[in-house]
């Protein structure tokens, strides 16, 4: 196990690399110029071409590519001449809004999924079926943004019960931050239950019509200990797997979903370095992403040797 | 079945949109026809909500009409929620008991407000003075005593001296930040106290009087972004300027009107032969470091923006020296005459630096830290969080100007204690975040949410009126446009409404005119008006021919993210393939524009918009160095001519001639100006409603 983890480790370094490679070359490739951004729609040539070689823009781009990696090594990521910082302060900076969105949408994907994925399993074929699944695929093909909108203005403008927008860090208190971030999570996580109920309806019924539950139905077991117990338990793998990957799809939803907030995380972050070109800043947050990527899908595998533990990693 | 759930799901879709889709068919209680974006909107509605203001029958205000004595007395008596009293005999031979005012005109009398002349008259139909005005204002607020000990005016105004000497301590305390009953008039932000005072005059006096401006509270403002740099001669982008003129200031500033008046500058001097200004500085104003500002501070900066800005290399291609003679006077001798000089040094970019930073930083951008931030404005720089905030906060030590407020001029205090800019990109957030009182305002608000905002109990809607104007500038350097004709095939075959009416909707937000001078600004002319909009088809295709065009694609570099400039390239395009152009667009982001633009080898159009140019020497689009690069010799020589001139009467006609020319070599093309929508809410008071937006002289209730 421990050589196990140890391989897997090892084997990200190549993948972030690679990452960082494959990000750097679309940047080059779209055309666009951070220095006449930074300057503003009146600046004269002069000035631009003086700032493109201040921020080290004229190097030919093979160039540019290997003092980033250089400079990776050496644990910097660059400097943001946007944001008047180190890139890494300003990942580190963002952190706080981002986890803790993701990990409430998580939170709320996962209950509200596998609740109704379950329900919709258990009544299979009937009214609250088709009602729980035609939700779900209403979380799939609803736009994020206009489902934050459509939340913004019931539940923040017409009942007043939730903030339109903005944060509020978790130092002026714990639940301030939750009340702020209900809205975008429940928009996250709504969005993302969809897959979680359909990953979970089909499992639990593939599990339902196994032999073992019938005998533990038949044994006069309790329904929290059929369907948790033994139903649950063993259509968890499928549904792991799918939570782990729906985080890749909450970090990519919360782009959306933070700038329609007005949230200071990553995501709003990407968007804006991505609209003024600020390379290093996206590089960055790319290389940051992935990371985050890798690690959760390697947890997952891990989390598989506790949920089955026929499962063993040699 | 199925069809219940697809009803029950349109419904959940539907339904939440319905509530913003009300119109209401009346006005709800306290707008006015005429009122709605008036400057003294806000004080007329709170009135008419409380039933102390009624409008005309005919559902109008009319705030610009001049007042009567038996109005103000009513305004006064409700205001000040006195019990109309009625006696059977009416103690003024010109009031009868029948009359609309008369329970209101005893009741102020009885108060000792009003009390009628020596002959037993009140002359209710009588005009009021805004002298008058101001001593009727003071006295409801009990100031009898302040007014006075006042013999010399603690304030100025350029006609403070026609100021009757009984009058002189009411209006004073009329415009001393904790009073603030009386407001300008123009032009010239003067007190004009001989002159009538209108409806809404008094209308704002008597609210403010009995609501008194308030210290406190922190003003949140959403704004569309973060700003790319606090240094003001880095960047000429409107949201770093906008955050900037709040906590820097310059040695000019702009008027309500437009034109320069003294900020830091307290007099100057022009010599006879127009070539060399001595700048008489203000004495004892603090930095925000606490260092008292210098003529050193103030070679040093603007010697800086001469080197950093476009507009200062404008300016300075002129200086022959630039100096500080003494402690408290800088001196600009030029080589040839620049008759605007004054007003290159209004700009939200020549602002005053401490001469200790500049030597530091030199002309690298200055850091977003308060140590590097530091100028004389009325609020300083504390932190910049990106996405979350921008935080300002009061600088106590402030030094005031004694002119009485007018645009961005005169006396300026900070009520709020602190200001924090917030970034909110999506604008239907911003105006839901102004409506549950999240922010205090929404900038750069959508206009199509305009018939909404403007009648909402919560909020104040304004159009900022100009704003900027939308263009298509050519390349006039390489390519298809360097032909005269070409521009001029261009010009004929357009039709500027449908295009205007694509990229801006609400008829509110846009107008057609042909002149780049808006008509607020006193450069406004209609020479060459007869080429703006011509709609001629044919006529294009005569001059393509003329010019030997044989459908070469042409490359029109747009962008989405002003949504208006793609709008008018994809209109634009229509009419002009009716004419027989071949026109290409390419839809590129705005930072990937402003890279292909700089080179003239790879488009032969570009969509982008101006702002308001305050003169026409300054205007980019007719200088031979901004993109597009027009380098016609008789536009360089009229506004050379301009340049030299001061008299008013000859610039105009100089400038008269230069827009024909403008219509005739076509640089670019002018579609029509455009508006911007601003929303705030109501509790913000003292708002301007002018041009640029800025939130000293402005305080929050309650």
């Amino acid at each position: 196990m421990r050589e196990y983890i140890l391989k897997r480790i090892a084997a990200l370094i190549p993948v972030l690399l690679i990452v960082g490679l494959i990000g750097f070359t679309l940047l080059s490739l779209i055309p666009g110029d951070p220095a006449a951004v930074m300057l503003g729609p009146e600046a004269s040539m002069e000035d631009i071409i003086a700032l493109r070689s201040e921020m080290g823009l004229d190097l030919p781009a093979p160039v540019r590519l290997f003092r980033w990696y250089v400079r990776l090594f050496q644990g910097d990521l660059g400097y943001s001449i946007f944001l008047y910082r180190p890139v890494l302060q300003a990942i580190i900076e963002r952190l706080e809004p981002t986890m803790l969105l993701t990990f409430m949408a998580l939170i709320i994907a996962g209950v509200l999924g596998i609740t109704m994925g379950i329900t919709a399993a258990i009544k299979r074929g009937t009214f609250i079926d088709q009602m729980v699944m035609s939700l779900s695929l209403l979380g799939l093909s609803i736009p994020s943004f206009w489902l934050a909108l459509i939340l913004i203005v019931f539940f923040a403008l017409t009942l007043g019960l939730f903030p339109v927008a903005g944060y509020s860090p978790i130092e002026d208190g714990w639940w301030k931050t939750l009340h702020h971030l209900t809205l975008p999570a429940f928009t996250l996580g709504f969005i993302q239950s969809a897959f979680i109920a359909r990953m979970t309806r089909s499992s639990m019924l593939e599990v339902l019509n196994q032999d073992y539950i019938r005998t533990a139905k038949a044994k006069g077991l309790g329904f929290y200990k059929v369907i948790v117990v033994h139903a649950l338990r063993n259509a968890f793998i499928p549904i792991v797997t799918v939570m782990g990957l729906s985080l890749g799809g909450l970090m990519a939803g919360a782009i959306v979903v933070e700038t329609v907030f007005a949230l200071p995380g990553i995501g709003q972050l990407v968007l804006a370095s991505i609209s003024r070109r600020d390379y290093p800043m996206v590089q960055g947050i790319l290389l940051f992403i992935a990371s985050v990527y890798v690690l959760v899908n390697f947890l997952v595998d891990v989390l598989y040797v506790i949920l089955d533990p026929r499962i063993k990693y040699v | 079945m199925k069809k219940l759930l697809a009803l029950i799901i349109v419904g959940m879709l539907v339904i939440p949109l319905l509530g913003i889709n009300v119109t209401a068919s009346t006005l709800p209680k306290g707008f006015f026809k005429d009122t709605v974006g008036h400057r003294y909107e806000l004080e007329i509605r709170k009135f008419a909500e409380q039933d102390i203001l009624k409008g005309f029958p005919d559902g109008t205000f009319k705030p610009d009409a001049e007042v009567t004595r038996a109005e103000t007395a009513t305004i006064l008596a409700l205001a000040k929620k006195l019990t109309p009293t009625k006696p059977a005999v009416s103690p003024f031979k010109d009031v009868p008991t029948t009359h609309w005012a008369y329970g209101n005109i005893v009741a102020v009398r009885n108060a000792g407000i009003i009390k009628g002349y020596p002959d037993g008259t009140f002359r209710p139909g009588a005009n009021v003075s805004r002298a008058e005005l101001a001593a009727l204002l003071g006295q409801i607020k009990g100031l009898e005593k302040e007014a006075a000990k006042i013999t010399t005016p603690p304030i100025e105004a350029p006609d403070i001296n026609k100021v009757p000497k009984w009058a002189l301590g009411w209006v004073s305390l009329g415009y001393l930040a904790e009073h603030n009953y009386l407001t300008e008039r123009h032009p010239g932000g003067t007190i004009s106290a001989g002159a009538s005072a209108h409806r809404g005059e008094v209308a704002y006096g008597a609210y403010v009087a009995i609501n008194p401006p308030r210290f406190g509270g922190t003003l949140k403002a959403s704004v569309i972004g973060n700003p790319s740099a606090l240094d003001a001669m880095v960047t000429t982008a409107t949201i770093n300027l906008y955050m900037g003129w709040h906590m820097y200031e310059t040695l000019f500033t702009y008027d309500r009107l437009m034109a320069p008046t003294p900020m830091l500058v307290d007099t100057y001097t022009l010599s006879a032969d127009g070539l060399t200004y001595t700048f008489n500085l203000r004495k004892g104003v603090k930095f925000h470091n606490g260092k008292e500002m210098t003529a050193d501070d103030v070679q040093a900066s603007i010697a800086r923006w001469g080197r950093m800005t476009t507009l200062g290399r404008d300016l300075f291609r002129f200086v022959r020296s630039w100096t500080a003679k003494d402690k408290y006077t800088a001196v600009m001798v030029l080589t040839s005459p620049v008759a605007i000089t004054p007003l290159y040094l209004c700009g939200a970019q020549s602002v005053i630096y401490p001469k200790e930073i500049i030597d530091v930083v030199g002309d690298k951008a200055l850091r977003m830290v308060p140590e590097e931030l530091v100028g004389t404005g009325p609020y300083k720089f504390i932190e910049f969080i990106p996405d979350r905030h921008v935080k300002m906060v009061r600088f106590e030590e402030y030094t005031v100007r004694k002119n009485i407020p007018n645009g961005q001029g005169g006396r300026k205090t900070a009520y709020a204690d602190t200001i924090l800019f917030m970034p909110v990109p999506d604008s239907g957030v911003r105006v839901m975040g102004a409506i549950t009182g999240l922010y205090h305002m929404a900038e750069w608000t959508l206009p199509d949410e305009y018939e909404r905002l403007k009648y909402h109990t919560k909020l104040r809607a304004a159009v900022i009126k100009p704003s900027g104007w939308t263009t298509a500038v050519f390349n006039k350097r390489e390519g298809i446009f360097t032909s005269l004709k070409m521009r001029q095939a261009f010009l004929a075959a357009l039709d500027m409404e449908p295009i205007m009416k694509a990229a801006y909707g609400h008829p509110d937000f846009w107008r057609l005119d042909s002149s780049i001078a808006f008509k607020e600004q006193a450069y406004y002319t209609t020479a060459g008006s007869h080429l703006y909009n011509q709609k001629n088809i044919e006529k294009a295709k005569k001059l393509l021919a003329e010019a030997g065009y044989k459908g070469e694609p042409i490359r029109w570099i747009t962008t989405t993210e002003y949504p208006a400039y793609y709008t008018t390239a994809v209109v634009s395009k229509d009419q002009l393939e009716k004419a027989g152009f071949n026109i290409t667009l390419q839809v590129v982001d705005w930072a990937t524009l402003v890279r292909i633009r700089a080179d003239s080898k790879l488009w032969d159009i570009f969509s982008t918009a101006f702002g308001i140019t305050f003169d026409p020497v300054l205007y980019l689009c007719l200088s031979p160095a901004w993109f597009g690069w027009y380098e016609s010799p008789k536009m360089v020589a009229y506004l050379d001519e301009m340049r030299r001139e001061s008299d008013f009467n000859k610039r105009y006609a100089t400038w008269e001639k230069a827009m024909e020319l403008f219509y005739e070599e076509v640089p670019v093309i002018k579609y029509g100006d455009y508006f911007l929508l601003h929303v705030h809410r109501k509790e913000v008071q003292g708002y301007q409603a002018m041009f640029n937006i800025f939130w000293w002289n402005v305080w929050i209730e309650k």
